[in-house]
């Protein structure tokens, strides 16, 4: 019999070690329930300046068998974007209210591409938490 | 390699008796809620064993999903994937359930790819096998039988509740 849980939420966090030379997607958990997504961060084993030349986007997305939306993006833009420290988290940005309600079987996955320019700037070891909560 | 967990809990005590009414009003869960999840940015391409997480109390596995984030695997009895979702007590391995990507007569199911879910919502879990003891190390085993396409950077997410 299930017991009740003095819980705010519930998280999945996972990391992925794989550089983001061109770009990556991590699948953070497969949804074993319906709710919505509470919050999301990425944290970086690296600083990430921010640039207009050279940047990463980061999305949250949310895969409902094969069909893809978008609950957040941010990038790390010096216009509309925010550099990344070292092992502090940041937030991948504001929720879509729609796409943040999940499903159960739902995929939730983190889409990092790098948008090129003089530099050579690369990072990995990131760690993806997204915060979730059953209905 | 890397991997991660998750499903864990913020504890947030409520003050005074909690009954279901405050605690969904304080966005509770349910034991049966808990899950775990981790990420293997390794593409599989022989058969591979996954840890997923630690058994911190006793409990039960109740569902397993994975979903991978690029390419899959097709459907052959000539050439597949069995995937047991596993439990380890002092090393020694049982099996929980399996599935394979054998063809829809032998019981199996395409991995789409594209983070598109692969559960084992139809398959008949071993109750003695899922239930877990305070230790118990839950995972995958991934077996390649042929030569099937490999399994690229695979998420498994198991649903358990403490007991």
């Amino acid at each position: 019999m299930s017991r009740l849980l003095l819980a705010e939420e519930l998280f999945a966090s996972v990391m992925d070690h794989r550089q983001v030379s061109t770009g990556i997607v991590s699948a953070v958990c497969v949804m074993p329930w319906s709710g919505e997504i509470t919050s999301a961060w990425l944290v970086s084993q690296i600083a990430i300046a921010a640039s207009d030349a050279e940047y990463f986007t980061i999305a949250l997305e949310r895969w409902r068998y094969g069909s893809q939306a978008v609950v957040a993006t941010r990038t790390t833009q010096a216009t509309g974007g925010a550099a990344i420290a070292a092992r502090v988290p940041w937030s991948i940005g504001a929720l879509n209210a729609a796409n943040r309600v999940v499903q159960k079987d739902d995929v939730i996955a983190v889409r990092v591409t790098r948008t090129l320019g003089s530099t050579v700037a690369t990072f990995s070891a990131n760690a993806f938490t997204v915060g979730v909560r059953p209905d | 390699m890397s991997l991660g967990g998750g499903g864990l809990s913020l504890m947030r005590p409520l003050g005074g008796e909690a009954t279901p009414e405050s605690i969904a009003a304080a966005g509770g869960a349910l034991t049966e809620d808990l899950f775990a999840s981790a990420l293997d940015s390794r593409a599989y391409s022989a058969t591979t064993t996954m840890v997923l997480f630690v058994a911190e109390a006793a409990g039960l596995v109740t569902s397993a999903a994975l979903a991978t984030s690029s390419g899959g695997v097709a459907q052959s009895d000539a050439s597949y994937w069995s995937i047991a979702l596993t439990r380890w007590r002092a090393g020694v391995a049982t099996t929980i359930a399996t599935k394979t990507t054998r063809t829809t007569a032998s019981g199996g199911e395409a991995i789409a790819g594209g983070l598109q879910p692969w559960t084992f919502d139809a398959v008949v879990f071993d109750e003695a096998a899922a239930t877990l003891a305070e230790g118990d190390v839950v995972g995958f085993v991934a077996t390649r039988v042929g030569t099937p396409s490999n399994i690229n950077q695979p998420n498994f997410t198991v649903r358990f509740e403490p007991t």
